[in-house]
Parts: C-alpha cells; structure tokens; sequence
C-alpha cells in the first residue's frame, strides 16, 4: 500500500496512520467502499507495532472513516458524519488556527493569506471533480 | 493463571564481585506489550535477560515473569518463555535438524508447524551443521526455534546484531506476525534505535543498573518536545523552570532549549509572555531521549 | 519429559570418544588372549637375567598372565584415562563453547541436565569397561583356554566402581573450571595422587588402583565389599557436591 511511515518523527505512528488514511479519503485516493487491509497485514506491511495499527483502527472507526465487518473485513465507509457539528466545527477551527499561525511565523500579510487560501479551495474543487 | 503483567521486577540487584550490574530494578511489561529496552553497553541489560530466566542468581529483589516467581518457579517460566541469545551460541555439530529435535522433545508446547514455517521462510537449509551457518542464520535459527514451542513471551537480546537491514526488516515481520497471531509478549534490547521505533509500544532505559526511563512511545512523541527560543534583551526564561513538566533549560548560543514533558502549550503560552524573537517547538527523538537519560546524565537545571 | 532431548543430545555428543574407547580397549582385550601363546614361547626361548626368573614364571601361569595384562594393568590405567576424558568436560566444554545457556533456557531442571550428562558419560565408560571385557572372555574361550568368569565379574565391579570414583572426581573439577583442558589437566594429576597409597604397603587400601586390578580378588581373598561400598559412597558425595555447584552457579 501506498502508506508512508515515519518512526522518528514528532508524530506517534498511530496518528501518522489515521491522518493518512483520512488525506487519502478526502482526496478520492481511497473511496468509499474500498477495502483496507487487516490490522495484521498492515502492520507487517509497514512493519510497525500491531497494537499501534489496531489504535489507529479504532480512532478511526469510533470517527466514522472506517467501518469493520466481522468475518468480512474493514471498509472505508460512506461519507456519514457521525460528529457532532460544533467539534467539526471546533476541528476545523483548530486546523485553521494552526494554518495562521504559521503564516504568521512566516511573515505574510493578511491579505495574501487570503489570496493563497483562495488559490488552495480552487486547486482542491478542480482535484475533486 | 494469567497475569496482567508479564513482567515484573521489584528491587531486583545483582551483584558480581564488587560491581552493581543490577541495581534496584523495578521493571514493568504489560502482556500483549512489544517493550523494548534499552541502555549503553554495560548497563545490565543482559544481566536483567539472565536474572529472568534464571540463567544467574539474585543478589536481593523480586522477579516475577508470567506471574511466576524467577527462581522458584524457574522451570515453569522457561517453559512459557521463548529466548534468542546476543550471538546465539548452539551446539556447532549438530544438523539443525537435529537441533529442532532436541528442541522438538524437550517443550511440550511445541508446534512443528510453526517452526517449519520459518525454517522455510529463512531457507534454513536443514540438513547442514550448525557450524556451517552464517551468523544471520543462527539468529534466524534460534528466532525459528524459539517461536516453535509457542511461547507466550519472547525474550530476545540485542537480536539483530549481525544482520543486514533487509534480514532485520524480516526478522521483525516475523515477530509482528507472531504477535499478530498470538498476542504474544516481547521484551526486546536493542540498540537500534530506529528499530525499536517502529515496534515498541513502550520503552524503558536501564543505565547503571537502574530503570531511568519508562513510557510508551505514543507519549514519548505526544509530550516529549523541546522549545528553541531567542530573546532580544537578556531575557531568560529560567523563571519557568518550576513549571511541572519542565525536564530541563539550558543556555544554547544567544537561545534557550527547554525540554517539556507534557506542558508544551503551557511553555508556548508562558514564553509569549516574555516577547520572545523566536519559537520553535523541536520533536524528541528516541535517539534524544536516549542521550539524554542514558548518556552523560547532566541536565542543565 | 522434558529431558527426553537432552538424553539423545548426550548420547549423540558422546557417539564417537564411546566408539574410539570402545575399539581402543576392545583391540587391546583382545590381543591379550591372543598373544599369550607368543609371549610363552617367548619365555621358553629367550634368555631370561636371573632378577626376571620369577616373573617369567608367574607370567607362564596363563591365569596370571590374563590378570595381569587386563585388570592389574591395561584396564585400570586406560579406565582411568577415560573416566577423565569423559567426566572432565561434561559442564566445562558447554561453558567454554557458551552452548551452556542454550541449554539452561531450555525446560529443563538444572539437576535433571546434570543427572543425565553423569549418567550418560558414565554409562559409556562402564559399557566400554564391560564389552571389553567380554571381549577379553570371549577371546580367552575361542583360543582354548579357561578363565573363572566369577573372577570376571567381580574384577569388572572393581573396575566399575574405581572408574566411578575418577568419573566423579573428574566431573566435579568440570564443575569448577571453565575451560576443559584445566578441568583434564587438574583430574589428571589428582588420578595421579591417588596411586600414592598404592607405593606404601601399609596403606595399601586406600589405593583406588589396587582395588581396580582386583589383586585380592584373584588370589582368592574374597570378594572386598567394603572397599566397593566406600568408593560408591565417594563417587556419591562428589557426585552431590559437583551438583551443588553446577545448580547453584551463574553463568
């Protein structure tokens, strides 16, 4: 699979995982439907912990993202919002914040924050079609 | 009898001659845990290896492994318990297939087929001497063995010593399927760092003979962080020493690094305070923790 | 049970110093027979020097001549060497090779690996004491001639039981070194202490060696039971204290 993992990184392996399977469902990489390899697969393939694997698999699930089927295996589900719409809306918030912050630390003026922002929703609506 | 922990120490010393190796150890692994351990050359970690499985005697302390006591109950835990040696050393003249008879014999749990199947996948050529293997072999061998009898702990010292990263890579995927397979135990010294990464779910640091660090690795990354930050005037923030979390400030050039455990917004949010020029937040890395606890152990408090 | 591996290991490890024993000591209790004729033709025909007269004589005495070659001589200074060679390094070599701890991280109780290693070693010297032995009888009884088989039997015990004593002698020094040529080297010179009793006819008895040839038993003393029963009570306690150390030790 086209998973890429960074051991050394900041990030816990489990959080790498979720936010890639998530990227990838948001770019159309990964549908709805699709079937996700089993925790065991997984963690050999990426030869990684598979506690690690099944915690990213349970983040995942208690979101929403992806659904398992005893017997069957582990889909990525239909695009159901299971949240609640205030932390989706405190989530992204929070996504954009961050966003903000760092073009502050990079110096930029508000007004081409929002120019690149602007370019950022169209490049994604063309990628979406 | 199932045991929350599979292994637990308390207090356990060793004492050779007039040398500690061993000091006041109080280990901790969960069942279904991949820990791995790690510690400088000298530290006790082989020593711990053989105290558990009675391979050496205690000086003083408590080793309980899969709720049985060490030394006691010594024979039961070497029954549960599947062990790969630094360099293991196996009788030179014997075939190997001979080797997995005398193994094949000796645990009642003992399941050809699961010891087949990676004599195979290491193509382990059967019929030859033990002699005969290259040092990447024996490991595979006695990775090979230990799985056949089952065990519901592997125990493995400094296990890829001598391999090359591919055969590292397939040594690990078979332990991960095993634990995949069984949700069997793994207690691992390594000085692999990266490695250790990958698997582990927790890792503890011996250095002298005591236990110096233990968390799981999701917490490592989650709340172990070091702030770069640069004031203009003579600023310091050696004033946020005493917030709790705060491992340690020390002077870097014109900056300051501080080491955070768990309190990173609040130091974020304390150094805005402070007008600082620059904040940087720095992961820690395994190899940072390891130096940092185990290799001149001098913060800058 | 467990040590059911073990006993094959061992028996297999031991195959080939119990083949070279065994054709070693079987050649040589066979050619005693064997050469008898020779050796008394050569009495009849050699000038004998006076001081050897009696001795020629005595060796004419076929009896004589089968117990001295075979117990008063060759067997109990070959047994010797073997009890040495096979009891010196039954824990050593493992700790020297480092193979030790592959074996204790086994289920295995300590004491059970070390009662199987004794029995094992021990076992091929005696079979290789014994067969040869009957190698010797067998060989006497085809060439024409007799020989008491009691007197046999009874100098085998001996033999057995001297043997057992520089077996377990043996073994405990492999319990204390670690390096199985200081382990031989040590056994060895201690076997030779023990011929030291042998020099003084007033303790004479306490000899190991002059119990092994069996001397009392061929002239008819009787058999010595309580000589027997002190060396299997020594062999006992060295038997117990190279236990003791190999349970008890870190390796």
């Amino acid at each position: 699979m086209w998973f890429h993992i960074n051991p050394s990184g900041g990030i816990p392996i489990y959080m790498q995982i979720i936010n890639q399977v998530k990227r990838a469902t948001a770019s159309g990489l990964m549908k709805a439907g699709d079937q996700m390899p089993s925790v065991r697969e997984l963690a050999i393939e990426l030869t990684v912990n598979p506690n690690t694997v099944a915690k990213a698999y349970q983040e995942l699930e208690r979101e929403g993202v992806i659904r398992t089927v005893r017997g069957v295996g582990t889909f990525i589900t239909e695009k159901e919002i299971k949240i609640v719409h205030e932390e989706r809306v405190r989530a992204l918030q929070s996504a954009i914040d961050s966003a903000l912050v760092e073009a502050h630390h990079l110096g930029f003026a508000e007004a081409e924050v929002r120019k690149i922002f602007e370019e950022r929703i169209n490049d994604w609506r063309v990628k979406n079609r | 009898m199932t045991a929350e922990m599979a292994i637990l120490t308390r207090g356990l010393t060793k004492m050779y001659k007039d040398i500690l190796a061993v000091n006041g150890l109080d280990l901790e692994v969960r069942r279904g845990s991949i820990y791995g351990f790690l510690g400088p050359n000298g530290a006790g970690k082989t020593t711990t290896i053989k105290l558990l499985l009675n391979l050496t005697y205690p000086t003083s302390g408590i080793a309980t492994v899969l709720g049985h006591d060490a030394v006691t109950e010594s024979l039961a835990v070497r029954g549960r318990v599947g062990y790969v040696a630094e360099e293991p050393v196996i009788y030179e003249y014997m075939r190997v297939s001979d080797l997995v008879d005398f193994c094949r014999r000796t645990y009642t749990n003992w399941d050809m087929a699961v010891a087949g199947r990676y004599l195979d996948l290491f193509e382990l050529p059967v019929g030859k001497r033990v002699k005969e293997l290259s040092k990447g072999m024996k490991n595979q061998l006695a990775l090979s063995i230990a799985l056949g009898s089952r065990p519901e702990l592997l125990i493995l010292d400094e296990p890829t010593g001598g391999l090359d990263p591919i055969k590292t890579r397939e040594f690990f995927k078979v332990i991960l399927e095993q634990v995949a397979e069984t949700g069997q135990t793994v207690f691992f010294s390594s000085h692999r760092l990266y490695e250790v990464e990958r698997v582990a779910d927790t890792v503890g640091i011996i250095h002298k003979g005591r236990l110096v660090f233990n968390k799981s690795l999701d917490e490592i990354k989650s709340n172990l962080k070091k702030v770069r930050v640069v004031f203009n005037e003579e600023t310091s923030p050696t004033g946020l020493k005493d917030v709790p979390g705060v491992n340690s400030i020390i002077r870097q050039g014109r900056g300051w690094i501080i080491e955070c455990d768990g309190c990173l917004e609040e130091i974020k949010a304390k150094l805005g305070e402070i007008n600082p020029v620059d904040i940087e937040v720095i992961d820690m890395t395994l190899e940072d923790v390891f130096t940092r606890y185990a290799g001149g152990v001098g913060d800058g408090r | 049970m467990a040590g059911k591996g073990l006993w094959i290991k061992e028996i297999q490890a031991g195959k080939f110093k119990f083949l070279i024993g065994l054709l070693v000591f079987g050649v040589v209790g066979v050619f005693i027979p064997l050469t008898y004729g020779t050796i008394a033709r050569l009495m009849d025909t050699v000038p004998i020097p006076a001081q050897f007269v009696e001795q020629a004589k005595l060796l004419k005495d076929y009896g004589f001549y089968i117990w001295s070659q075979w117990f008063g001589k060759n067997l109990y200074q070959f047994a010797t060497i073997m009890a040495v060679i096979f009891g010196s390094g039954i824990i050593s070599t493992e700790v020297s090779k480092k193979t030790i701890q592959f074996l204790l991280a086994k289920p295995i109780r300590r004491q059970e690996v070390f009662m199987i290693k004794y029995v094992v070693n021990y076992s091929a010297l005696a079979l290789v004491v014994i067969i040869s032995t009957l190698a010797l009888y067998i060989a006497v009884i085809t060439t024409g001639h007799s020989f008491p088989f009691t007197v046999i039997m009874q100098n085998t015990v001996m033999a057995l039981a001297g043997s057992s004593v520089i077996f377990s002698t043996s073994v405990y020094f492999s319990t204390v070194f670690d390096q199985t040529l200081r382990s031989v080297l040590v056994s060895l010179a201690v076997a030779l202490m023990f011929s030291i009793p042998g020099l003084f006819s007033v303790v004479r008895d306490f000899s190991i060696y002059y119990h092994m040839s069996g001397y009392e038993i061929f002239i008819g003393k009787g058999f010595p039971f309580i000589p027997v029963i002190v060396m299997i009570i020594v062999s006992g306690v060295l038997y117990q204290m190279a236990n003791r150390r190999f349970s008890r030790r870190d390796f």
